[in-house]
């Protein structure tokens, strides 16, 4: 008799503070997030791309899409400018790039490059799970993201966020039928999901919209870098290294005339008055010899030496005053630190090495709809084309001693793709057209 | 036993489902079948691969119906919000502003919105659709143990080339805190939260927006295919590798694509946007002169190349890294 009462009493105080537990672990949150101070810098003339969300698991993929679309309805107010998802899905495609497990490992300069973007949003949508327990159900949701700058590969935003939300017993239903129907309704209710996630991006992105108002313990300490920009940063500096090590010579000679003090590598660009003004262009694609120096290193003979040998193809004949200063030597191409952040290269190329030389010059194929005397009708056409989503663009033809405006569209770099895209533009838009080199 | 992906759910030792679960699934249908949440969009003209689709869009001023008390009217939230779930779509939309500063600019209210015909609002927009929307009604309530804030709206979008709708909905939605529902901690934070207008309504057009834009139509899939940014094709700079510029030297940048557009460039994120001259079709020229307290370490040179439509391409100079300042005492 005494022992009934005694359990009534531990059950209920059990019951209670179940529900006490579980009533404070309702909507929880759990958001870790860090803004650098140079977040604020990117204004309205700045682009950011939000790629695709990765995901950890299976059947997460909707859940990814919801993310990126709340990211996108978040950040649509923010300062800087959001690039279109259809731009960037398409341009990513573009480039192979269908798998948002990739994007962590390209190098964010990369990822400028090909979308055209200041700023690239990764994220990631490491779990989603939705559990029933018949008077309890809840659904759980982390995330993580960050915000990269393509143009120095520093973080701007990171951020890990875990929510979730729960239906049941523990939230006081008035009746016996709120509480199994509730959670199940809960679990199963796409939109509770949507609503959660909605809430999520709501609070994750606040910071971003108003960096300024971030607390300190917020903030980056220094500046933090992203791990594939590090990586290849590090190997173009060394690169760039192993190149000024190859020039210093040269570099040295030319200096020493002009100021013994002056280190080897602090070289003034602009000269003074009482010299001929500096010409990059020129002096990159063309050598003048006047410029050589009196004395020659031995390094630059020996290069000299090379360039004159056979090529392999055999084109080039010998030259017998190789050793004789010639007129014009072939521009050398600027080292590219292209193919270092694509692919490391463990043997920098020498001077004898063929992409040394000067560059052929790509061509490139595009497709004329029309060629105007009047630069409006030209500018009609383009617009109407732009309209329907065809990138056109005009090209001004002076050859034939008139001017003419030129409506040209798309560019590519072969001509088979461009007579596929002619061959649609005259079935579908009837417009005649021919392609034609760029 | 497997309902939904993810979904784990409890059951008797045998695997079957409870026969009390029964009648709760068919109590959970029940419930479900009242289209409670749903937003039924009425698709009229569906987009197919070839077929012309309207490209751009403009969503007009949303209007209200008089009965909903002036300080009441959520349209300007609403649209706002329907405009930031609806840019995810592969349409090109024109911002709100733009949109307001033609209508102004025109002297278009309303009334005189609603009188023009599809040509000719098309010629003061220049889009080739245009979303309408007309707040029915609006409440925000909050009553201590209960409170509540919906929104009944309906929209469309007409396609201004064929004058036709395109796609239209009628909805409510409501968010509704009561005693039936949250923990009592819930609840008294709802009530606080549902006396917070703008930002209750605000709440409630999300998921307005949310349910309807997952039904329109989206050009998205066949805009991918086209995507083409401006082409640079050469980036050549002045920058020699582990040269440290100093106060007065110049960064000359050139670049070399698309004509016509826009050019500027970068060095990192340090300095952005330097204008750059387009002298001859295609070519483009520009120049930074380091100014004092200017300081780079290991910055890369970007041209950008910029279209009417905002889209932009870039390329890097990659032989050789900005560096400016550090060995320079005026620069310091």
């Amino acid at each position: 008799m005494r022992r009934r009462p005694r359990f009534l009493e531990v059950t209920a105080r059990g019951a209670v503070l179940l529900m006490i537990a579980l009533g404070f672990s309702a909507c929880s949150t759990n958001l870790q997030t860090k803004v650098s101070g140079n977040l604020n810098r990117l204004s309205e003339g700045q682009i950011v791309a939000i790629l695709p969300v990765d995901t950890m698991g299976k059947g997460q993929k909707e859940t990814a899409e919801l993310f990126r679309q709340s990211l996108y309805a978040n950040l649509n107010d923010s300062p800087f400018h959001l690039m279109d998802r259809y731009l960037v899905d398409g341009a990513l495609k573009q480039h192979g790039l269908t798998d948002p497990g990739k994007f962590y490992e390209i190098n964010p300069m990369k990822l400028g490059e090909m979308l055209g973007a200041d700023a690239v949003v990764l994220s990631r949508v490491n779990k989603v799970e939705r559990s029933y327990f018949v008077i309890h159900s809840s659904i759980e949701l982390s995330v993580s993201v960050q915000m990269v700058d393509t143009r120095s590969g520093e973080i701007l935003w990171r951020a890990e966020q875990t929510e979730s939300d729960f239906e049941g017993i523990a939230k006081i239903p008035t009746g016996i039928a709120a509480a199994v129907i509730a959670p199940i309704q809960f679990v199963t209710n796409k939109l509770n999901l949507n609503k959660l996630t909605s809430k999520m991006v709501g609070k994750l992105t606040a910071i971003v919209k108003l960096p300024d108002s971030a607390d300190q313990d917020k903030k980056f300490e220094t500046t933090v870098i992203s791990s594939a920009a590090t990586r290849d940063l590090k190997e173009m500096e060394e690169v760039q290294k192993l190149q000024a090590q190859m020039d210093a010579p040269a570099v040295l000679t030319q200096e020493a005339a002009a100021d013994p003090a002056s280190g080897p590598v602090t070289v003034p660009l602009v000269r003074g008055p009482d010299t001929p003004p500096f010409k990059v262009r020129k002096a990159r694609l063309e050598f003048d010899p006047e410029e050589r120096p009196a004395v020659e290193s031995a390094r630059a003979q020996r290069i000299r030496t090379v360039r004159a040998l056979p090529a392999p193809g055999g084109a080039a004949e010998p030259n017998p005053g190789a050793v004789t200063p010639a007129p014009r030597v072939p521009a050398r191409k600027p080292v590219t630190a292209l193919k270092p952040l694509l692919q490391p290269d463990p043997h920098p190329p020498r001077e004898s090495d063929p992409r040394w030389k000067n560059p052929e010059p790509q061509s490139f194929f595009t497709i004329q709809v029309g060629a105007y005397r009047v630069r409006s009708s030209a500018e009609r056409v383009i617009r109407s084309l732009d309209r329907k989503g065809y990138h056109a663009f005009l090209t001004e033809d002076t050859s034939g001693g008139q001017i003419l405006f030129k409506v040209r569209v798309e560019k590519f770099k072969n001509r088979d793709q461009a007579a596929e895209l002619a061959l649609r533009l005259e079935t579908r838009e009837k417009l005649p057209n021919f392609v034609t080199p760029l | 036993m497997v309902i939904f992906p993810n979904v784990s759910i409890a059951v008797g030792n045998r695997g079957e489902v409870p026969c009390f679960l029964r009648w709760v699934l068919l109590a959970m249908l029940v419930v479900g079948a009242n289209g409670c949440g749903v937003a039924h969009v009425k698709v009229y003209e569906y987009l197919e691969e070839g077929k012309s689709f309207p490209r751009t869009v403009a969503i007009l001023p949303f209007t209200v119906d008089e009965s909903i008390p002036p300080e009441k009217r959520p349209n300007v939230i609403f649209r706002q919000v329907f405009y930031n779930y609806f840019r995810y779509l592969g349409y090109t939309d024109m911002p709100l502003g733009d949109v307001d500063r033609r209508l102004i600019h025109f002297n278009l209210g309303p009334e005189e919105i609603a009188r023009l015909s599809p040509e000719e609002l098309k010629t003061v927009l220049d889009v080739d659709a245009v979303v309408e929307g007309h707040v029915v009604d609006a409440s925000n309530f909050t009553g201590g143990i209960h409170a509540e804030t919906s929104i009944h709206a309906r929209l469309n979008m007409v396609n201004l080339t064929t004058g036709k709708a395109m796609w239209e909905v009628d909805h409510t939605e409501m968010n509704y805190l009561g005693i039936a529902v949250p923990t009592v901690v819930t609840m008294i934070k709802g009530q606080m939260d549902n006396l917070e207008m703008g930002q209750a309504y605000y709440k409630v057009a999300e998921t307005f927006a949310m349910k309807v834009v997952r039904d329109i139509p989206d050009p998205a899939r066949f805009r991918e295919e086209r995507v083409a940014l401006p082409m640079i094709t050469r980036i050549e700079t002045n920058l020699h590798p582990n040269r440290v510029l100093a106060l007065g030297d110049e960064i000359e940048v050139s670049l070399h694509g698309e004509p016509g557009l826009a050019a500027s460039f970068d060095i990192g994120s340090w300095k952005t946007g330097i204008p750059m001259r387009e002298v001859s079709p295609g070519v483009y020229e520009g120049n930074y002169r380091i100014g004092k307290g200017d300081r780079i370490e290991n910055a890369l040179v970007i041209g950008t190349l910029k279209n009417g439509r905002g889209i932009a391409g870039k390329k890097f100079f990659k032989a050789a890294l900005a560096n400016v300042g550090a060995d320079d005492p005026v620069a310091k």
